[in-house]
């Protein structure tokens, strides 16, 4: 069908669309929504509601004693900043090399772009506890990696590359990049060639094109791997503890231990709001700020 | 136009309908195989902590296998009536792998076939006990936690007080009969070393952990202890003679000292380890020289010809505890079960397979010389290391958990 | 802006003779070997686990001292092994096809519909994959133990699907977005019903977005252990559970077996798939 017909219907369409038709599609839309909303709302938000309640109430009446706590003993604030810091490294990181990686596989056949998936799927597949200690065996002082170097004189002391910084980026960023690169890639796969054609013929440099068609239309994925990435990322606490430093401590493990060692559901309560809510705040920003809503396929 | 479009839809299902409704139908087949299976797991557990005897996994068989007692079945004085607690099912939550499966050789199986009782396993959770409790739906019986952990749960109010008429603790070493809880096994953290690096001058104890002059080397620390051991370790490295460790760490200028002290040997640190199973790997493969570490995965490092060695001096002694959820159902079963597990017989089985030692005096009689020397508690050793301060610890536990993880993010 | 060029683009693009699409360019090449170097970092650790597992020694040692098949024997043998690994497919299996069907409703509905509170249900929807997993074990399980879903299968497959959901509609909702919705309308104005839209226009431009959300799913339920480690029970143990007993004191060397079957088994499957997939299609 011609671009004509295309718009002749939509205008076919608009014209014989009354508000009644409206309203009952947007009713449909809910209604495709709600089993996941009431699941949601009864398994999740009414829970967590309900526990985070215990973090200001003592049961007799209302305290800010743990969010004092939080903001008041410098450990807490630090953890935050090291929690947020690292996720955002990683993301970088998963971006840096997910991107390029989702790119080329949407420029292959969509074949072999399939099997190349298989290996980008693989970090899934092994335990994170034997994937960590195949890291030692990689990375550490008198690892794989530093031998290597070693032997070919492309070092005199060996790296650190683990029990550090290093070690937690390395160890996360292979875990999360599959959540860059599955859903970069599903939307690169979306994209019309016959646009880039286009861009070539009007007589865009292949650069020119990709940063002025491409990269626009592949934001979405990026941006929902970003999202996923960042996310995930904060929750890590056992891959940073095993691969990291002294000082790469993240919230979660804090909040693990309040619960675990500490035995003080309410404290852990409140960090896990904090978190929560800082978390949310930078979700619902990054919402507005890349408007992907009225950017792409708003078709309303 | 529009019929066309309905032309191809109709073409497209006819060709398509085929394979799509076998796919469904293996879905459905598939998803009701699985409901199907999930309806008797379902109804099953309906009866929450009332598990039935339906073989799964975590069952332990009423019948002791052939392998459970190495020449000949254990028999414990007091328990020859195997109809004492016949129908009437413990479920026992511990820590899972090695340990329990050793426990499982040593004290639920025997317990099973002494008793008649059912024994159901699953895996222990602090978190998960407080929400069991707070829900009052008490799926476990008895449970395993460390020491510390189970005080502070008794404090909290949950847990049943246990009844010393059932337990018998004569011959328990000092601080095992908590209020709450009954210490069952001890386990130690101490200081290792590679013995190729060390040769005839291997380290001594903590003072010389913390002379990176003549004992140099990298070295790997405990941080998933927090502060517990730390604190003690930098005391004794700066002086403190070891039965006076607790009364200086009661003032704050102890504390302050501790931290000094540790300072100290922050820089010469490469590793912070989080797991148990790490000091071991790390000073096997030669990333460390020297680390603190738990006895029990040193022990079956040894064992596989690694060339590490245990430092006994100044190591901390500390025990795990056996513990009973308040508003349990089976609470008569249950004291007769921890006082099962504290059995001299039974407590010198369990460390035939595994080197955590007895809290019950009397079991040592039981054992041979060699077995004797790997076990933190044996009399040997014990002398040597200090014994953890349980009711310090409870008390100061988050504050300076608090302060630890700052000094060491900082 | 591209929204309105890019039929006009298409016209004008149909009329003149391609261009190569994709001429061989040195950018080409060190592109390739670019995501050839980030494949090896992804698959790098499985050069190590695999040749562990097959190792003599009693603990995980690289490289292994002697061979030995002793953790496969031992997963093969023991039911606890052996029932958790079924338990974990059967349960995230469902919480797949659960989480990808409400997802993919739920993402069409953000994504297209527009009602109050759309902003609220979208943070909703994301806010279970930041609460740490203990937190949600915690809270969960109150509410469970009045509903009589501790130590069901439904039960934790259900809890799973919350934390599996969000994936799915990240996935989704992205690819959603990224497509022309004027291809939907056309259908529509052609005669085509809602369904119809969905199953032949939508459904196909989407998939990617689907298969991935799916796999996530998939994985996020698979790989789940805390709360499955309160909701699960002894009965019905998962595989996580069962790999993190007693992590406190040793690491079994049976999850680098296990590891290794699953990495072989998900090659498998996958590969089997793309190749059926090609054979039904006659290319």
């Amino acid at each position: 069908m011609t671009t004509g017909e295309v718009l002749a219907g939509r205008a076919y369409r608009e014209s014989t669309t009354s508000r009644r038709l409206e309203f009952r599609r947007q009713l449909g839309y809910f209604l495709l929504l709600l089993p996941t909303l009431l699941l949601l709302l009864v398994l999740f938000v009414y829970p967590i509601v309900r526990l985070i309640v215990t973090s200001v109430y003592d049961g007799n009446h209302f305290t800010l004693v743990h969010y004092r706590r939080i903001v008041e003993v410098d450990l807490y604030l630090r953890v935050l900043q090291t929690t947020f810091t690292i996720a955002l490294q990683v993301t970088l990181l998963c971006l840096i090399l997910g991107y390029p990686l989702a790119y080329f596989l949407a420029t292959l056949r969509a074949r072999t772009a399939r099997l190349l998936m298989i290996l980008v799927l693989i970090p899934f597949w092994t335990s994170i506890l034997v994937r960590t200690y195949a890291w030692m065996v990689l990375l550490q002082r008198q690892g794989v990696f530093n031998r290597w170097l070693l032997e070919l004189g492309l070092i005199d002391e060996p790296l650190r590359m683990m029990y550090n910084r290093i070690g937690v980026l390395v160890g996360m960023t292979h875990v999360l990049l599959p959540f860059m690169v599955l859903p970069a890639y599903a939307v690169m796969r979306g994209i019309d060639r016959n646009l880039l054609r286009a861009a070539y013929n009007l007589g865009a440099s292949p650069f020119q094109a990709f940063l002025r068609v491409f990269l626009p239309l592949s934001l979405p994925g990026v941006a929902a791997g970003s999202l996923l990435v960042f996310i995930l990322a904060l929750g890590f606490f056992i891959t940073p503890a095993l691969m990291g430093g002294r000082t790469d401590m993240m919230i979660a493990q804090l909040i693990e231990t309040q619960i675990r060692t500490q035995l003080n559901f309410p404290f852990a309560a409140a960090l896990a709001a904090v978190l929560l809510v800082i978390t949310l705040v930078i979700f619902a920003i990054y919402n507005r700020l890349l408007g992907i809503d009225k950017m792409f396929g708003g078709g309303y | 136009m529009a019929t066309e479009w309905e032309q191809l839809l109709r073409r497209l299902e006819r060709e398509g309908r085929l394979r799509r409704r076998q796919f469904l139908r293996a879905l459905l087949a598939s998803s009701l195989t699985v409901a199907g299976a999930s309806g008797l797991v379902a109804c099953a557990g309906g009866q929450q902590a009332t598990p039935t005897t339906a073989p799964a996994a975590g069952q332990t068989p009423a019948a002791a296998s052939p392998t459970a007692a190495a020449g000949g079945e254990l028999k414990v004085a007091g328990y020859d009536n195997p109809n004492k607690w016949k129908g009437k099912t413990l479920v026992f939550a511990g820590f899972g792998g090695a340990m329990q499966d050793a426990q499982r050789k040593a004290v639920l199986e025997p317990f099973a076939r002494l008793t008649g009782a059912t024994i159901v396993e699953d895996t222990t959770d602090i978190g998960k006990l407080k929400a069991m409790v707070d829900a009052g739906a008490v799926e476990w019986t008895v449970a395993q936690q460390g020491t510390f952990e189970s005080r502070v749960l008794g404090k909290q109010g949950y847990l049943e007080p246990i009844d010393y008429s059932v337990v018998d603790k004569t011959n328990f070493f000092e601080d095992v009969a908590g209020e709450f809880d009954v210490a069952v096994i001890y386990w130690s953290l101490i200081l290792a070393y590679r013995t190729d690096k060390f040769g005839n001058n291997p380290p001594q104890g903590w003072k010389d952990f913390w002379d990176v002059q003549n004992f140099p080397g990298p070295r790997a620390m405990d941080k998933v202890d927090g502060p517990v051991g730390n604190l003690e370790f930098a005391l004794m490295a700066d002086g403190v003679p070891k039965d006076q460790v607790y009364q200086v760490l009661r003032t704050a200028e102890g504390v302050e000292r501790a931290f000094k002290k540790l300072d100290e040997i922050k820089p010469h640190v490469t590793v912070w380890w989080e797991a148990g199973a790490q000091p071991a790997q790390l000073l096997t493969d030669g990333e460390v020289d020297m680390a603190q570490a738990w006895n029990g995965r040193i022990d079956a490092a040894q064992r596989q010809g690694a060339p590490i060695a245990i430092q006994w001096n100044e190591g901390l002694l500390r025990t795990d505890s056996f513990i009973i959820p308040k508003g349990v159902k089976e609470k008569e079963l249950a004291m007769d079960f921890i006082n099962f597990a504290t059995r001299p017989e039974v407590q010198a089985e369990l460390s035939k397979y595994i080197p955590y030692s007895p809290t019950n005096a009397k079991a040592f009689d039981l054992m041979t010389e060699e077995l004797k020397a790997r076990l933190p508690s044996a009399p040997a050793q014990k002398d040597k290391q200090l014994l953890a301060d349980a009711s310090f610890w409870l008390e100061n536990l988050d504050r300076l958990t608090e302060q630890f993880n700052d000094w060491l993010t900082k | 802006m591209a929204e309105t060029a890019a039929p006009l683009q298409r016209a004008v693009v149909a009329t003149q003779p391609a261009r190569r699409r994709w001429s061989i360019s040195w950018s080409r090449v060190i592109l390739g070997l670019f995501s050839a170097l980030v494949l090896l970092y992804l698959v790098a650790p499985v050069a190590i686990v695999i040749p562990m597992s097959f190792s003599a020694a009693k603990y995980l040692s690289f490289p292994p001292p002697g061979l030995s098949l002793q953790w496969y024997q031992n997963f093969f043998a023991r039911a606890d092994w052996t029932s958790a690994t079924i338990q974990s497919i059967r349960v995230a299996f469902t919480v797949m096809i659960l989480a990808t069907v409400l997802g993919v409703a739920a993402s069409l509905a953000l994504v297209r519909g527009s009602f109050p509170g759309k902003d609220i249900v979208n943070l909703i929807i994301v806010s279970p994959l930041v609460v740490p997993a203990i937190i949600v074990a915690i809270a969960i399980y109150g509410i469970y133990v009045r509903l009589y879903l501790v130590q069901t299968f439904w039960g934790l497959v259900l809890a799973h699907t919350v934390l599996a959901v969000p994936y799915v509609v990240v996935n989704v909702s992205a690819t959603l977005r990224g497509f022309d919705i004027r291809l939907e309308q056309a259908a529509q104005s052609l005669g085509a019903n809602a369904w119809q839209t969905f199953r032949y226009v939508t459904l196909p431009m989407i998939s990617p977005g689907i298969f991935a959300g799916a796999v996530f799913a998939f994985i996020a339920s698979f790989d789940e252990l805390i709360v499955a480690l309160f909701i699960a029970g002894a009965r019905g143990r998962t595989l996580p559970m069962r790999m993190f007993e007693g992590l406190r004191m040793e690491i079994d060397p049976t999850i680098a077996a296990v590891s290794s079957m699953l990495i072989t088994f998900s090659v498998l499957i996958l590969a089997s798939a793309e190749f059926a997939r090609r054979r039904s299609r006659g290319d």
